[in-house]
């Protein structure tokens, strides 16, 4: 009789020890996955971003054409970049392809600055502040991708996540290189 | 990031229950010295008290519960209003008004950018202030039901990145939580003053009118009630200062936690150090009334220099902008905490814990803001037009090129141009379809009524006057005002649901 | 009948108008942009002189109080209305057209007279 209370306590305690340990790593795993989501959601944000400036281009360059005869070269370019980063395949191309679309940009507004007529047009700087702020918002969403994958990436490496992402295959997310302030700035300081 | 979010969380419930305790324990004594119930049947008879010494302190209880029980109610229920209602009330205080992406698209646009930077998630309403004033404040309990509002003298005078600083500050009030928790302590303080009005008034009352009741309590000699009253009167006395100190402290703090994250969300230091310069340097005042002063990204009621120090809720304007024009060759919290240590001197800002993140690169300057500063006549000219939109005012454009503004109360619906004497009339959106209906449109007079589906009408047809505000009269006599950077071909009548198609 | 004043916005300029009298009123900050910060209140300092006029006095739409009278130095001298807290000028209609045919001493009234001369040019008298 003692004996099996005995076994009944024994059990319940390692059962309860049990639960314990299963619900703080189901903690754990719920914290790693919302991580992981967050990582997706700041990767979507860029493609987000990046998707408006591709539909912001022929409108720009509709605009442009009229006012800006001799620079068809420069509004080419735009068209090639837009065209080359829709077309990209793996994801090395694809960035290469993107921030040459975003140099091609920032020609482009350095080059309006010699157009007063379409300086002064609505359309025209309606379609610039749209721009602006897209560039500003891939920039803000890569870094802010960036924070999330490092903190997913603190979860995996650091226990006690690391138990539950090496049972799970957690992987680490990859980061997206910031460009240098200085090299984005160069192409705008020109027309300041 | 996340670290410094739950670490601000700790710290603000700790200094809510240290707020909690000095308003109970205010409560307490405020009751015990107002209802003092004796447990003694001898109650008058000197010998019956000396012989039940114990029991005397035990008098003190109920009337302290009492006083503790009152606190609470008047605590939670103005508590319960702000949670619920605070961020209209505030709002609607302040005057402020929503707008749409149209209206002001930068505005809209450095708001959005902001939300991506700080990894909010839902991005905020967007309200402005007709005020020529620059100043700017959150509201809201969280971030679904957040706003950001600023007054059109923001507008007219910040370049972009100025804005985003601004912005960023705000959103930064957001991300921290700190709207909830600055309202929930304000009203703890605000408790305490109150309670310890009615006591001093009590008090006052007592010794003048020369109420028997406290006189006996004397004349009994010693007794706990004599010391109950002497710690009430010097808790009312203290109290409220304690309170007001604690308040201002955490407002302080959390301005300086505003500015680190302000910072690092937009990765240039330079734009929120330059809306500040601009802000302290402006002549106009806001009207705002002093419980909403705290809200404010500088406080309205203090002259920009006025008194800083202790009752401030704000820190000085020159310290904000010295320490984030120190911030150079990134940003982080780690950087913004040295730079306040350099600028303000010892002082733990941020949590241990949201000083490990890495520091990101500065970002250049916006190249717009060269360019704007010329044009600073047109930006100006904008701010006031969304702030007369904003007030209902009618925009019409004559042929020669002047453009005249109405105000509500003007009553002529049309106006002769004061530059060509032309008859100027507002534009009006008209039916297009000469077939089924006579030329002369049938109006129907203005009035309230359930916006029909847009099926129930033909769309109507208006002339666009590109690169103005433009008020457009449906055919219900609805005006409605379109921004200047309207780019669709269409809107919809607020009142009556009719489509205008722009040609 | 009462009518608020209306605003008249031509070439990024912008004034004040009645259009029961035909007077117009000129915004401090609308000076202010105009001549700059500076320069504005040196304006409006100099267009603050009195004048010794029986003239109905009018009040300052922004603050209500009453306007000083004030005139240019000129002959003949053109008569305007000034708030003495700086917010601003009022002129009739008559007075305006006289004070654009001639600058006043003011620092800066040059620039107000062609600026005026822009948005109102039926206004310019015909010498
Ligand atoms: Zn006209
Ligand atoms: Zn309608
Ligand atoms: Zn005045």
């Amino acid at each position: 009789m003692i004996i099996v209370s005995m076994l009944f306590l024994v059990l319940a305690v390692i059962g309860g020890g049990a639960l314990l340990v299963f619900l703080w790593g189901a903690g754990i795993y719920n914290g790693l996955v919302r991580a992981r989501n967050a990582v997706k959601n700041a990767w979507s944000q860029i493609d987000v971003q990046l998707k408006r400036r591709h539909d912001l281009i022929p409108n720009l360059i509709e605009t442009c054409k009229g006012y800006m005869a001799h620079e068809r070269d420069t509004l080419e370019n735009i068209t090639k970049a837009r065209n080359l980063a829709m077309g990209a395949q793996s994801v090395g191309e694809h960035a290469r392809a993107e921030s040459q679309l975003g140099q091609a940009l920032s020609n482009i507004f350095a080059v309006a600055e010699n157009y007063p007529d379409l300086k002064a047009n609505t359309n025209f700087l309606a379609l610039q502040e749209e721009l602006t702020s897209t560039e500003n918002k891939i920039g803000f969403a890569r870094q802010a991708y960036n924070d999330q994958a490092m903190h997913l990436n603190n979860k995996i490496e650091m226990f006690p996540g690391s138990l539950v992402a090496g049972v799970f295959n957690f992987e680490a997310a990859e980061f997206f290189e910031i460009e240098d302030a200085a090299e984005r700035a160069v192409p705008k300081v020109s027309f300041s | 990031m996340w670290e410094l979010i739950r670490a601000n969380k700790r710290r603000s419930v700790a200094l809510l229950l240290l707020m909690l305790a000095l308003m109970l324990s205010l409560g307490f004594v405020i009751g015990a010295a107002l209802f003092p119930v004796s447990f003694n049947l001898n109650y008058g008879d000197p010998y019956g008290r000396h012989a039940y010494p114990a029991m005397d302190w035990l008098s003190v209880l109920p009337g302290g519960l009492l006083g503790m029980a009152v606190a609470s109610v008047i605590w939670a229920v103005q508590a319960m209003v702000a949670y619920f209602r605070g961020g209209a009330i505030l709002l609607s205080l302040s005057g402020a008004k929503p707008i749409e992406k149209a209206d002001h698209p930068r505005l809209f646009n450095v708001v959005e950018e902001m939300t991506i930077a700080s990894s909010l998630g839902k991005m905020p309403r967007v309200y402005v202030m007709d005020d020529m004033a620059m100043n700017a404040f959150a509201a809201g309990r969280d971030p679904d039901t957040a706003c950001v509002a600023v007054t059109a003298g923001l507008l007219a005078r910040l370049n972009r990145d100025e804005l985003q600083g601004v912005v960023a500050h705000e959103i930064s009030h957001i991300v921290n939580r700190d709207v909830l928790f600055m309202t929930m302590i304000s009203i703890m303080a605000g408790t305490v003053v109150m309670l310890s009005e009615v006591v001093l008034r009590m008090f006052r009352h007592g010794l003048h009118g020369g109420n028997a009741r406290y006189r006996g309590g004397k004349k009994g000699g010693g007794g706990a009630q004599v010391i109950v009253l002497v710690i009430a009167l010097v808790f009312a006395l203290l109290a409220p200062l304690l309170a007001q100190l604690i308040y201002f402290a955490v407002s302080r703090k959390r301005e300086y936690l505003a500015d680190a994250g302000a910072a690092v969300y937009t990765r240039f230091p330079g734009g929120l150090a330059g809306a500040l310069e601009k802000i302290g340097a402006d002549t106009h005042q806001l009207v705002v009334s002093k419980a909403t002063a705290p809200m404010y990204i500088v406080n309205p009621l203090q002259g920009a220099r006025a008194f800083h120090g202790f009752f401030a809720t704000h820190p000085p304007l020159e310290e904000r902008i010295q320490i984030l024009r120190s911030l150079a060759g990134g940003v982080s919290y780690a950087k913004y905490q040295t730079a306040y240590n350099q600028v303000h001197g010892k002082g733990q800002l941020i949590p241990q814990s949201g000083l490990a993140v890495a520091a990101a690169p500065l970002r250049a300057a916006d190249p717009g803001n060269a360019a704007q500063a010329g044009a600073s006549h047109n930006q100006f000219r904008e701010a006031g037009d969304l702030a007369r939109n904003l007030n209902g005012f009618r925009f019409l454009s004559c042929a020669c090129g002047a453009r005249i503004k109405l105000p509500p109360a003007f009553a002529m619906q049309a106006v002769q141009c004061p530059r060509c004497h032309a008859g100027v009339a507002l534009s009006a959106a008209r039916e297009n379809a000469p077939v089924t209906q006579p030329s002369a449109t049938p109006r129907t007079p203005p009035r309230r009524r359930k916006p029909a589906s847009s099926s129930a009408h033909a769309p109507l047809m208006a002339q666009r006057n590109a690169g103005a505000w433009q008020s457009v009269q449906c055919a219900c006599g609805a005006v409605k005002n379109v921004a200047p950077s309207f780019e669709m071909s269409q809107t919809v009548c607020a009142q009556c649901g009719r489509e205008i198609h722009f040609m | 009948m009462k009518q608020p004043l209306i605003a008249v916005e031509y070439n990024g300029i912008e004034v004040d108008y009645c259009v029961l009298c035909g007077g117009i009123w000129l915004d401090q900050g609308e000076l202010e942009l105009l001549l700059g910060g500076a320069a504005a209140n040196r304006f409006l300092g100099a267009m603050r002189e009195g004048a010794q006029v029986r003239e109905q006095t009018r009040r300052c739409p922004i603050c209500r109080g009453a306007m000083n009278k004030a005139q240019t130095e000129a002959t003949p001298p053109v008569l305007y209305d000034c708030c003495g807290r700086g917010h601003g000028l009022w002129f009739d209609r008559h007075e305006l057209k006289l004070f654009m045919q001639q600058s006043a001493a003011a620092p800066g009234s040059e620039a107000v007279a062609r600026w005026l001369n822009d948005l109102f040019p039926e206004e310019t008298p015909h010498s």
